[in-house]
């Protein structure tokens, strides 16, 4: 008896497996929940047999993956530009009122993409904003905006802040000294960059790009409104008709994300390593006769990723408001009928943020107390459950509930959507969750043990209390993301239920557009408040 | 619970805990304990008397902390046991888990809830009930910190939190008190006040004590018996004074005082050194070296030994000689120095029996 349990000691040590047993057991379990989509997708794509391995190899898939490569490589090579730019005016120069542009240049994260495309259509669509400000001017407006290019200005302008903010922080924190020193041994102002400050920010700048690829790869809405073929348009299309084709893109969609998670998490390890903390009060670059066209850059950039959109947004639903139509009018809206929606953007993305926190509790105790490479092993999991596109773990689990024997039950209701919420974004929760942990002090633990607390009084009365902001602010996230989170929604939630994405959604693609702009004008507020609160507020760079 | 009943160690009729066999010794037995291929806690055997203040001393990584929380429950040990009285509490095989075991223990920075109250914290150990506010003010009056029980953790200083973390292990009235470096954190000054008022408190309740220190001062102040440790190993426990006076070996001698350690001729009753005869408390053989402390060496106008360095203390000065072969000894005298820099002296040995070590 004593034998078995040191080899099974052992065994376990072997495998880099430390910890109780019952608390893997929790996370092994939690751990395979979160891969039963990607599971199903392979599964699916494999046993299917030769159709679906044939078409992955077939021209059908060629095109939707060229299409896709072409916009987020464009799109990441732009916010790269853009979002270090902004970056080093608003951090290393005298640009007036840098303060204030230091908060404002994030703020674009709290668009939700699908919404600032919708926003563009409606600007330039007859009787929007850009006919009444341009056609007085004796302009012509621009018809259509569509295609590559839509989406195109549409992804850079609300997804240059994932390469602004991790730069910024990167800029802000190097020490000037290494810029006067190399001033001081004759280099010129270019020069110092290009060689001092660009070496040191190029991996935050990496980063950061990698996460804009992502996000673009991943993107449904801003493609689809504007007509351009990708891989996630053409799951989306397909899904119902083509179903091996739909998952053989899916496919090569996964990978491509999975694949670019990959890489994003081997550069940020660089990127994190730390600079003196702090010692950014040193001199600044004059901009001189640059100045006012140094101005310019960041007004375009909000302008175009945040102010533009929500004019446009507020003033339909203004004209919505006033009445300017009565009845069944694309220029009508029903403050009424938001309710229902509203209602259930919030129930649906509360029950996911309880739900994450509470099941990615277990994971991240194991890793942060007991780590391990089996206990980062599950991690991955959950991270790369991330990486895949909503719409992909969606359409998983809607034909696993439709598919597999013995889950119908679970097909097109509200738990389904929220598994699928919860696989999605889990890894917010339990990278929160992780640091929540760590802050307890195990001697906490064992205090409370001495005197005399068993092991749910101490889960109750120390630990919980201890983790709350951090489990808070993870839960908070998933907030965020699941109320912004248009193709997954798109697709499992139940029939009839309507949240504000699918509802902004369903406007935009049927042109009623003050329904449009004023659930847009709700939605990114409480995004707003959100995105402040837990991104930008704790950001490194404002410290 | 009252103060009095604390001091008596009666036992409050409310107590949820199980009623506890009549208090024991604390006894480890061959006690091993390995962190990987680490052996932090090496066939460890100690005894700590009933009522009694045992200091754990050793250098940092002696596994002095370890045994503490091998003693609590804290970890399962390797090998070996430990009891208490008649109970088993430890064995590789069962371990009576912490929260089931009458032991209280002050972490090294107290490990005070920082969420909950002061009151809050002394309260988290004992039972429910209309006793339990009287019980939390009179921990507090214990340890002369009436009052404040309304205070957050965080307001105090470090001292006050080590006060509160002693309050909150106590009130549950343990069998069983385990300190784990207290006072390590704490400025000089306020360490040497908080020992001296613990060490009070202590026998006058008649706790079980273990307390562990890498102090030597410490561990005399407030050990009736001191273990000394080193490597996991425990290397000699004997009470405070006949650990100074008769340490087990070189490394004891030094670790627990200032020591010169001179190579000898010994004897039966004394043996013959660089200062001339020192008398043995016990037989040495002929080729070994002697313990000679600095305060029993003496000074008189002579020529064998050159004054180096003068350290004056106040209380008392500390003489380092230099010997004409190079070899130097240090000299403690009361008083102010009664020699200069560079004058010449001779050395002779006055003080107790000494103990010599195998060369």
């Amino acid at each position: 008896m004593l034998r078995a349990r040191s080899l099974i000691g052992s065994a376990r040590r072997a495998a880099g497996v430390r910890g109780p047993l019952w608390l893997w057991a929790a996370a092994l379990v939690i751990a395979a929940l979160f891969a039963v989509p990607v599971g199903y997708l392979v599964a699916r794509s494999v046993t299917e047999g030769s159709e679906t391995l044939s078409i992955l190899f077939s021209g059908q898939t060629a095109r939707p993956l060229a299409n896709t490569l072409l916009l987020a490589l464009s799109v990441s090579a732009a916010s790269a530009a853009v979002g270090t730019l902004l970056a080093w005016l608003t951090m290393r120069t005298d640009l007036p009122l840098r303060g204030m542009w230091r908060v404002v240049c994030p703020l674009p994260l709290v668009l939700p993409s699908f919404v600032a495309g919708a926003a563009l259509l409606a600007a330039v669509s007859p009787g929007g904003l850009a006919e009444e400000v341009l056609n007085p001017l004796g302009l012509e407006a621009p018809a259509r905006i569509e295609g590559f290019w839509g989406a195109f200005l549409v992804l850079t302008a609300v997804s240059f802040p994932y390469v602004y903010l991790p730069a910024a922080a990167r800029i802000g924190g190097l020490p000037p000294a290494l810029e006067e020193a190399a001033r001081l041994l004759g280099e010129g102002g270019w020069g110092a960059f290009r060689r001092i400050v660009w070496p040191q920010v190029r991996g935050a700048v990496q980063a950061g790009t990698l996460l804009v690829f992502l996000y673009v790869v991943s993107d449904f809405g801003v493609v689809k409104l504007m007509g351009y073929s990708t891989l996630s348009t053409n799951v989306f299309v397909n899904r119902l008709y083509d179903a091996p084709l739909a998952f053989a893109l899916g496919l090569i969609l996964a990978v491509a994300a999975l694949a670019v998670a990959g890489l994003e998490r081997a550069s940020a390890h660089r990127a994190l390593a730390r600079l003196a903390p702090g010692g950014a009060r040193g001199r600044r670059v004059a901009l001189g006769r640059w100045k006012a066209a140094a101005t310019l850059a960041p007004i375009t950039a909000v302008g175009a990723g945040l102010i533009a959109p929500m004019v446009v947004l507020a003033w339909w639903g203004f004209r919505g408001l006033a009445g300017a139509g009565s009845g069944f009018d694309r220029t009508s809206v029903d403050v009424a009928a938001l309710g229902e929606p509203a209602l259930n953007t919030v129930i649906a993305a509360v029950a996911t943020a309880v739900v994450a926190v509470a099941v990615v509790l277990p994971l991240a105790y194991l890793t942060t107390r007991h780590g391990g490479r089996a206990a980062g092993a599950l991690h991955t999991v959950v991270a790369g459950s991330f990486a895949v596109p909503g719409l992909l773990i969606a359409l998983a689990v809607v034909f696993m509930a439709l598919k597999v024997p013995g889950l119908d039950f679970l097909y097109l209701t509200l738990p389904l959507l929220i598994f699928a919420y919860v696989v999605h974004f889990g890894v917010q929760a339990l990278r929160s969750a992780e640091v929540g942990v760590a802050t307890v002090d195990r001697r906490l633990e064992e205090a409370a043990q001495t005197l005399g607390a068993g092991r749910l009084r101490r889960l109750l009365r120390i630990d919980l209390p201890l983790m709350t902001p951090a489990l808070a602010a993870g839960g908070g996230l998933v907030l965020l993301s699941t109320m912004k989170e248009l193709p997954a929604t798109l697709l499992a939630s139940p029939v009839g239920f309507e949240t504000l994405a699918t509802r902004i959604w369903n406007a935009a693609e049927d042109g009623f557009l003050a329904d449009m702009g004023l659930a847009s004008v709700v939605l990114v507020a409480v995004s707003a408040v959100l995105t402040w609160l837990l991104v930008i507020r704790n950001s490194e760079h404002l410290r | 619970m009252t103060a009095f009943a604390l001091l008596t160690r009666t036992r409050p009729g409310k107590d949820r805990r199980p009623a506890a066999p009549p208090l024991g010794d604390l006894v480890t037995k061959g006690l091993s304990f390995s962190y990987g291929d680490h052996r932090a806690v090496d066939d460890v055997s100690i005894a700590v008397p009933a009522g009694t203040v045992t200091a754990l001393l050793g250098p940092s990584g002696c596994g002095k902390t370890t045994l503490l929380r091998l003693i609590a429950g804290l970890e399962r040990p390797g090998a070996g046991s430990i009891h208490e009285g008649g109970t088993t509490l430890s064995t590789p095989e069962r371990v009576t888990p912490p929260e089931k075991r009458r032991i209280g223990m002050v972490f090294q920075e107290g490990a005070l809830f920082p969420h909950l109250s002061v009151a809050g914290n002394v309260a988290f150990g004992l039972p429910r009930g209309p006793e339990r506010g009287r019980a939390v003010e009179e921990a507090l009056t214990l340890v002369g910190l009436a009052g404040m029980g309304k205070r957050s953790p965080t307001s105090l200083s470090g001292g006050q939190r080590q006060r509160v973390a002693l309050a909150r292990a106590l009130a549950p009235n343990p069998d069983i008190l385990l300190l784990d470096e207290p006072f390590a954190n704490l400025d000089p000054a306020l360490r040497v006040e908080l020992r001296a008022e613990v060490a009070a408190l202590l026998r006058r309740l008649g706790v079980t004590t273990v307390f562990v220190t890498h102090d030597q001062e410490e561990a005399f102040v407030i050990g009736a018996q001191v273990i000394v440790m080193r490597d996991g190993r425990v290397l000699q426990s004997a009470p405070p004074g006949e650990l100074y006076s008769r340490p087990a070996n070189r490394w004891v001698a030094t670790f627990v005082g200032e020591a010169n350690v001179v190579p000898g001729r010994g004897g039966a009753q004394a043996a013959e050194t660089v200062v001339g005869a020192a008398p043995l408390a016990e037989p040495a053989p002929a080729a070994c070296e002697v313990l000679l402390r600095p305060e029993h060496l003496a000074l008189d106008a002579g020529d064998a030994w050159e004054v180096e360095q003068i350290e004056f203390y106040g209380h008392d000065t500390l003489y380092v000689l230099r010997g004409e072969g190079g070899e130097r000894l240090m000299a403690r005298a009361g008083g102010a120095p009664r020699h200069g820099h560079g004058e010449r002296v001779s050395v002779r040995y006055e003080g107790p029996p000494t103990v010599a070590f195998e060369a």
